[in-house]
């Protein structure tokens, strides 16, 4: 291209620029004379410029626009009209500089439109619209005039002090200097060993000037994000006459710099969210003044330089995130069920922001709406190893926080061994390398089918590298000796299974060449100091490609159901003393009152004692005997029992009433006491309420040893929860509650494993008889199911056997409880056959179940 | 990359004989020898040391380190579809750049550059199989017999991910 012409395309395009953020300036403050005459000598020179290189077209734009701007300057107003129409005639020539670059020619065309509506306005009378100062962006804060106005004056100084370099040149000395960091790569690793060589000292040396012209070059590459904020005062001014809002723009860290390659990466979705924070987040004028804010809203743009990283924050102190919105449009578009959105946090919530297809926009505005989404925003981000978050306050505005690293092009990685081949990790995504053993046990196990590690209480999913690449597979992973690379970007967080570590060494990123574009996995390849060629993974690819659902996804909250064993309910236990002896403890939901006896009211009959208690003998069990303290008058008396037949239990005092999660640690020996567990660092003893409450039945009852299986208990009654739980604990199986057939079939679904299930017949909502046929639906016939019912007469025995149940026991029969749980539990086999056999039954059923 | 000699014929033709012939590598496989296009050709060299990619497609072999520059090594004969075994020993092959793009195409053998006349050129003969037609710029009849010349742009870089 003429360099006459190459010039002038560079010279117009600053003083067009410097007119654009002058301009919203002076709109601002409209007795800014010096603003306004800076804006015509610029244009008058665009002008002189463009009649010089015989560019009609521009020559004529540029004079309709001058005499705009000559009106303005004089009358000393700009209404929103004249700024509109001079903005629009900088748009056009802007875009017509554009087609000079491409044409290397002027393009045909005309603008006797625009130019038409400019000499209308300039030759306009005076009284046809009032000249009001419009304050229509509200206040002027002063560091966004810094990014504007001064923007002009400095950029004139800065171009006294510097010169012109091409990108190319520039681009030239970066390559050099990759090479050069390679090659000393390779010499530090041919060296490595020597450590006496007459070459290591002069090697060190060059190491660091190396470092440092990296450095240097590096920063050379860097440019000041104004360039992209100084956009951002138009634009906003655009926003507020487009959406009639009022919106002030502050912005922050303007000379915060970054690499130029950082800069195209972050122009559309800074331009995007700001739209969205001026579209959705800040409420018209009066919405806000309503809503007890001022009138006009802020925007707040921040840029700064934190741990390695450039951050940029765009706030707003707008309505914020609408929660229940977000959560209605989550489900109507299906990116989540009902449930699990019910279980979310507000931090997943928000998350859904991003998510592809996802906007709350009752209509797609044109403003926010065109082209970039949220998603496209985020991958954008994404792709070059960057993070978005948000964080909002319901009524008080949002935040959007950007985070990038400073340079693309060289960067410090982990080299990773797989199978016999290396890999590079960007070290950025990497945060610890652990082993596999540990402590002797591997940290890896299967749960619901996929590998997962336990890590310092964290549980996270688990990628084998060899799967991902297609490589042959271990044998049994959690066996390797091999390492679990930690990544976590933005989105996911997982362990990278590997044979080992080799290095950690800064790599120069180049981009992968057409034949491997197309895999997500590979973010680009490199030359280590050894000379050899590694490929660089992705962390998101990996991932993506291993089916991980991202953090916004569900994965997180899958991971944390599938590997907690279902929680015990809490118990409220009333803790209490029966004279000496171990603190004694109860479920409160046994106990239906606490009275107080006095001697007087308790009679010894027939070799029992007794309370009056509502005009009726209550037999009362002296827990604490009350012939041993011949002083004492009065004592506490737990009443307890279900339906007419009450009992009390005579107890010394009462201590405490806790929550807990009940674990018998040990079984107790005695009868009356089911066994000991501690409650808040106590042992204590848990009294066995049925056995009193039988005390006819002489005989203690068995406890015997059995495996450690999971026994599901379904009643809707706690009373009953309560009570068998702790028996069916004490006799040595693992005991999991569940007050609904519905809540015992969610369970199920969730994956969590039975080995019996023992079920309430008579139960709201879903009985007994129905939570078996769906069970055995679900889990086939191997699943033993045993019915409670308070009366196991023959007729609910039969019925139960129909419905599929093994046997059906009394409720407080816990005798043929734990013998039929025993027998069901015993006879269970655990090999591969048993497993088949059950597929091919229940097979053969759902035919007749259908 | 450098510029062997190997092309020091192409700045002798002149414009007008350009038009009328076209120079072309020569490069046999499997028996066959085929021409590959030489404005793209840069070199020939031993493909020793290939680091494999995972994933990649079938003709991709892997990535050499040539010069600092890291090239993709692919196989000219998975690329054709052409399914008889590759000869032992460190694979030949010719570094070809095509755009920003660098490949080392390995082939059983090298040969010559030679200058095959338009006049020559001729429709693609029935016995060729389609794997290989669809990749081809030209077929030219020779003495020596008939000379494909690969579209190395096709075959290379406007791949995508379903090649075959």
């Amino acid at each position: 291209m003429d360099e006459l012409l190459q010039d002038f395309l560079i010279e117009t395009g600053e003083h067009v620029e410097a007119v654009t953020s002058q301009l919203v300036e002076f709109e601002r403050e409209p007795t800014n004379h010096e603003a306004i005459a800076n804006i015509y000598r610029l244009v008058h020179t665009i002008k002189g410029t463009c009649g010089f290189l015989d560019l009609p077209r521009l020559e004529k734009l540029a004079h309709a626009a001058e005499a705009l701007i000559g009106r303005v300057r004089d009358a000393s107003c700009a209404t929103p009209e004249a700024v509109t129409l001079i903005l629009a005639a900088i748009d056009r020539i802007k875009s017509i500089l554009v087609e000079i670059e491409r044409l290397e020619a002027e393009p045909e065309g005309s603008d006797a439109d625009l130019i038409g509506e400019l000499e209308k306005a300039a030759t306009a009378q005076p009284n046809a619209a009032p000249p009001a100062h419009l304050p229509t962006t509200g206040g002027a804060p002063a560091s966004a005039s810094d990014a504007g106005a001064a923007g002009a004056a400095t950029k004139a100084g800065r171009d006294n002090a510097g010169i012109r370099v091409s990108v190319e040149a520039l681009e030239r000395i970066m390559r050099l200097v990759s090479e050069l960091v390679l090659t000393r790569n390779q010499l530090l690793d041919v060296t490595r060993g020597e450590t006496n060589s007459l070459i290591s000292a002069p090697l060190q040396r060059l190491s660091s000037l190396t470092t440092d012209l990296q450095d240097g070059v590096m920063r050379a590459r860097m440019q000041p994000i104004d360039r992209l904020f100084s956009k951002l005062p138009r634009l906003v001014r655009d926003l507020c006459v487009e959406l009639d809002k009022k919106i002030d723009l502050v912005i922050e860290g303007a000379d915060t710099e970054l690499d130029r390659q950082l800069v195209e990466v972050l122009r559309d979705p800074l331009t995007h969210i700001v739209r969205n924070c001026a579209d959705h987040g800040i409420e018209p004028p009066d919405a806000r003044e309503a809503a007890g804010k001022p009138r006009a809203g802020c925007i707040h743009v921040r840029a700064s330089h934190e741990a390695g990283l450039l951050i940029v924050e765009v706030a707003d102190d707008g309505r914020g995130l609408d929660l229940a919105r977000i959560r209605a449009k989550a489900e109507a578009v299906g990116l989540a069920t009902a449930e699990d959105i019910a279980a979310m946090s507000a931090h997943e919530i928000r998350r859904f922001v991003f998510a592809a297809g996802f906007s709350t926009a009752a209509s797609v505005t044109n403003v926010s709406g065109r082209g970039i989404g949220m998603d496209v925003v985020r991958s954008r981000i994404e792709s070059v190893g960057g993070s978005v978050e948000l964080s909002s306050t319901e009524g008080a505005g949002a935040r959007f926080t950007i985070k990038l690293p400073l340079t693309l092009a060289i960067a410090p990685a982990l080299v990773v061994r797989c199978a016999g081949q290396r890999f590079a990790l960007p070290q950025q995504a990497v945060t610890e390398a652990v082993s596999i053993m540990h402590e002797g046990s591997s940290r890896l196990d299967f749960v619901s089918g996929a590998l997962m590690a336990r890590l310092r209480g964290e549980i996270m999913p688990i990628i084998d590298l060899r799967a991902v690449l297609g490589l042959p597979p271990l044998p049994d992973a959690r066996a390797h000796d091999g390492l679990i690379v930690v990544v976590r970007t933005g989105r996911n967080c997982y362990g990278l299974l590997v044979d080992g570590v080799t290095d950690f060494q800064e790599i120069v990123v180049k981009p992968v060449g057409a034949a491997l574009s197309h895999i997500p996995v590979y973010a680009g390849n490199t030359i280590l100091g050894d000379g050899s060629v590694v490929l660089i993974l992705d962390p998101n690819g990996v991932a993506a490609a291993q089916g991980i659902e991202p953090l916004d996804g569900l994965s997180a909250k899958a991971a944390n159901d599938a590997r907690q064993t279902p929680q015990r309910e809490a118990t409220t236990l009333l803790l209490f003393n029966t004279g000496a002896g171990p603190l004694k403890a109860l479920p409160l939901s046994l106990i239906s009152r606490i009275v107080t006896a006095t001697r007087a009211d308790l009679v010894h009959v027939d070799g029992c004692w007794m309370l009056r208690h509502q005009g009726a003998l209550m037999p009362v069990i002296p827990i604490c005997d009350p012939g041993d303290d011949g002083t004492r008058d009065q004592w506490p008396v737990l009443v307890a029992g279900v339906g007419g037949e009450p009992l009390g239990l005579l107890i010394s005092e009462i201590v405490d009433v806790v929550a807990e999660a009940i674990e018998i640690d040990v079984a107790g020996a005695t009868g009356g006491v089911i066994g000991s567990l501690i409650v808040r660092g106590k042992p204590t003893e848990m009294i066995d309420l049925a056995y009193y409450l039988q005390r006819a039945r002489p005989e203690a009852f068995r406890r015997g040893h059995a495996r450690k299986f999971a026994v599901l208990l379904v009643d809707d009654k706690a009373f009953f929860r309560d009570m068998l739980a702790p028996v069916i604990m004490a006799a040595g199986y693992d005991v999991t509650t569940a007050a609904s057939g519905a809540e015992a079939l969610a369970l199920c679904e969730r994956g969590h494993q039975f080995d019996a299930v023992v079920s309430d017949l008579e139960m709201p909502d879903m009985d007994g008889y129905s939570l078996a046929r769906a069970l055995r639906k679900e889990a086939g016939e191997g699943l033993p199911l045993i019915a409670l019912d308070a009366h196991a007469g023959p007729a609910i025995a039969s019925a139960s056997l129909t419905a599929g149940f093994r046997c059906a026991v009394g409720k407080f029969d816990r005798q043929t409880l734990l013998k039929a749980l025993g027998e069901a539990l015993e006879g269970a086999a655990f090999n591969d056959a048993a497993l088949e056999q059950r597929f091919a039954s229940v097979a053969a059923k759902a035919d007749v179940a259908a | 990359m450098n510029r062997p000699e190997l092309v020091r014929r192409r700045s002798s033709t002149t414009p007008l004989e350009a038009q009328r012939s076209r120079q072309v590598f020569t490069v046999s496989l499997s028996g066959e020898t085929l021409g590959l296009p030489i404005e793209y050709v840069r070199t020939v060299l031993r493909a020793e040391r290939i680091a494999p990619a995972p994933l990649a497609p079938r003709w991709v072999r892997g990535l050499i380190n040539l010069r600092g520059h890291v090239v993709v090594a692919v196989s000219l004969r998975d690329r054709l579809g052409w399914r008889d075994a590759d000869p032992s020993g460190a694979p030949l092959a010719v570094g070809v750049e095509i755009g920003d793009e660098n490949f080392a195409v390995i082939v059983d053998d090298v040969g010559d550059v030679i200058e095959v006349p338009e006049d020559r050129r001729i429709a693609s003969p029935p016995a060729m199989a389609e794997s290989t037609r669809r990749l081809m710029l030209a077929v030219y009849a020779l003495e020596s017999g008939f000379l494909p010349v690969i579209d190395l742009r096709a075959a290379l870089v406007e791949t995508g991910a379903a090649a075959a």
